[in-house]
């Protein structure tokens, strides 16, 4: 059976394989196609249901690191040369 | 069905996901979004309670779900952000080798020609390695996916998943070196 993987294993590096990736495929198994849970999760998907109904309120998402420090940044520039922020207003 | 997540949505699922629908949506693709979560965090138990996280995931924004478009992207990538934030909160020393090679059911074992130890120093390399790259270099190196599916899946480029790899592949192999193993 021809082996499907192979040209996908050329396209991620866009070359042949190398020794590295080789020895990474001997090393680690690759997963079972057929690979399942052991047992039946939806009891334990219906618990998960229950402890949390859908229309509890959405939890705050996390601000991304990157957003905090340009605001940051956007606050000092203006902190220290105020005549910016008519420019910045401009530009936003 | 190829590397694991294959999903067909049956069209009484697609109108509405109430709770009938939705028991039957998870009992018919729990096994793949299982399968595609074991393949980002080898380990059988995570990947049970990860996929019951994606599957509360996907109850809770199923409003948001565009059904004209297909259910397998959508909840592949679910999975794969759930299985990134388990994989970052986890310490990088964490992992035990010997869950590679026999915790998991696997098409193929390792090859027997690498010594154990070699194997040892292979994996922990690996462990070591940020969770966004560990995981482009499991499936496109170990598990072989494709390399759109990668993409959709990290919500990414192609060219983005290339060279994640190849970062990857580079740091792995300085780190094997350090440890006298020469690739």
């Amino acid at each position: 059976m021809k082996n499907q993987g192979t040209g996908n294993r050329q396209q991620a590096t866009g070359t042949r394989p190398a020794p590295v990736e080789e020895l990474l495929r001997a090393s680690i198994a690759r997963v079972d196609e057929s690979a399942g849970p052991e047992r039946d999760l939806w009891p334990a998907m219906l618990l998960r249901i229950e402890e949390q109904p859908a229309h509890t309120p959405m939890t705050v998402r996390a601000i991304p690191v990157f957003d905090l420090a340009l605001a940051g940044a956007l606050v000092l520039l203006a902190a220290v040369s105020p005549g910016l922020v008519p420019v910045l207003l401009y530009y936003l | 069905m190829q590397n694991g997540l294959s999903i067909e949505m049956k069209p009484a699922a697609r109108a509405t996901c109430g709770a009938d629908a939705f028991e039957a949506l998870f009992r018919e693709h729990q096994r793949a979004v299982y399968g595609w979560i074991l393949r980002m965090v080898r380990d059988p138990g995570a990947a049970e309670d990860l996929t019951i996280e994606t599957f509360w995931h996907i109850y809770r924004s199923w409003s948001r779900f565009d059904t004209r478009r297909e259910f397998a992207p959508w909840a592949r990538r679910i999975a794969t952000r759930v299985a990134l934030d388990w994989l970052r909160a986890q310490p990088r020393e964490r992992t035990e080798p010997e869950e590679f090679f026999t915790a998991i059911p696997a098409q193929r074992s390792g090859d027997a020609a690498v010594a154990a130890q070699v194997r040892q120093k292979v994996v922990r390399s690996l462990a070591r390695l940020p969770a966004k790259l560990r995981v482009a270099a499991v499936l496109a190196v170990v598990e072989e996916c494709p390399q759109r599916e990668i993409a959709e899946a990290l919500g990414v480029s192609a060219a983005a998943v290339k060279l994640r790899v190849w970062r990857a592949l580079r740091i792995l192999r300085r780190d094997l070196e350090r440890q006298g193993i020469r690739p």
